[in-house]
């Protein structure tokens, strides 16, 4: 996921928000940060009461503490401020509710289908597949203005971009939550933009 | 579990469609269908995870990403927020657990606690009473 990141609290704290539960590998990952650097800035997360060490479903990983939360969202204001985006990803967040819209809907009616009819064993037709590639059209633009503020917003739209090559084939790349889906990719950029912004759900 | 232990404000409000059937104590969308038994698990924040168990049922505002794990554990899911067209709407759908969704004051209107019965596919909750004897 791109060139390896100068180790920081705020990427590692922010990793953190977007996976939810994670285990040191996957945070270190997801900003392309050394894991050892990550493991000792999340024990000192730890020590600080940011972040939680625990056992979920039979696998250990860490996850944000309110007050971690809390951190999160002081170290992504500073960062906003000094980068000078406020208006820009205010103005992406404008853009990107209506595309929300449009993204949980066409979830919601396959989804929805699907518990009529049936899972599919033969793929989506064209018709269902369509508002996906269009969502990824758009956000492939917004993203461009993310990242000319805050280049750690790169890598959705490459992301969302396999899901949706994966999925006329296998149509579980569109709203399943076992693997790196279009709605897991999508859910994730929605909590990205307002953790950024510092606006509640 | 005592069926006042669910027992709500007597105004219908904006959560509670029309009126209550016999027995269904709160109403909201029902978003993803089924109907599922467990305890009632009233979750907050983050900071109170570890207190949802395997075939609870998990009551709360909001979801973001890092509630995914406990649609994985949990019997069903009742929110204050959101929807047919929500992202809890959706996981919930995956991991094939009802959800009752919108339902207004749901952190307050159901004690922790409470054995509850949740209905995704007619969007109703009720507590189901110990035994048709007990009573407060």
């Amino acid at each position: 996921m791109g060139p390896q990141q100068q180790p920081s609290m705020l990427l590692t704290l922010h990793a953190l928000r977007l996976l939810g539960f994670a285990d040191t590998e996957s945070v270190a990952a997801r900003f392309s940060q050394d894991p050892h650097d990550v493991e000792r800035l999340l024990i000192d997360a730890g020590a600080n009461g940011w972040a939680l060490r625990s056992a979920f479903g039979g696998t250990r990983g860490w996850s944000l503490t309110v007050a971690g939360r809390t951190e999160n969202e002081r170290l992504l204001a500073e960062e906003l401020e000094s980068a000078g985006g406020l208006a820009a990803v205010t103005a992406v967040h404008a853009k990107f509710a209506p595309l929300n819209a449009g993204v949980v809907a066409a979830c919601s009616k396959l989804q929805l289908r699907w518990l009529a009819e049936g899972s599919p064993n033969d793929g989506i037709d064209e018709q269902a597949h369509q508002p996906f590639t269009e969502a990824l059209a758009s956000l492939s633009d917004l993203e461009v203005r993310l990242t000319a503020v805050l280049p750690r917003f790169s890598g959705y739209a490459k992301r969302l971009e396999q899901a949706v090559a994966n999925a006329p084939t296998e149509p579980a790349w569109l709203t399943a939550t076992d693997r790196d889906s279009f709605h897991r990719i999508w859910f994730e950029l929605h909590e990205d933009l307002i953790a950024t912004l510092g606006i509640r759900r | 579990m005592r069926w006042a232990d669910v027992e709500l404000t007597p105004e219908a409000s904006a959560g509670a469609e029309g009126r209550d059937p016999a027995g269904a104590v709160l109403t909201g969308i029902g978003a993803s269908p089924g109907t599922a038994c467990g305890t009632a698990r009233t979750v907050h924040s983050v900071d109170e995870f570890s207190a949802v168990t395997p075939g609870d049922v998990l009551v709360c505002r909001t979801t973001d990403p890092a509630w995914t794990p406990l649609f994985g554990i949990a019997a069903a899911v009742i929110t204050e927020t959101g929807g047919m067209l929500s992202h809890a709407a959706i996981v919930a759908r995956e991991q094939g657990i009802p959800a009752v969704l919108g339902v207004t004051g749901a952190l307050t209107r159901i004690t922790d606690g409470t054995t509850l019965v949740v209905d995704g596919t007619h969007g109703t909750v009720h507590a189901k009473p110990a035994s048709p004897a007990a009573g407060p």
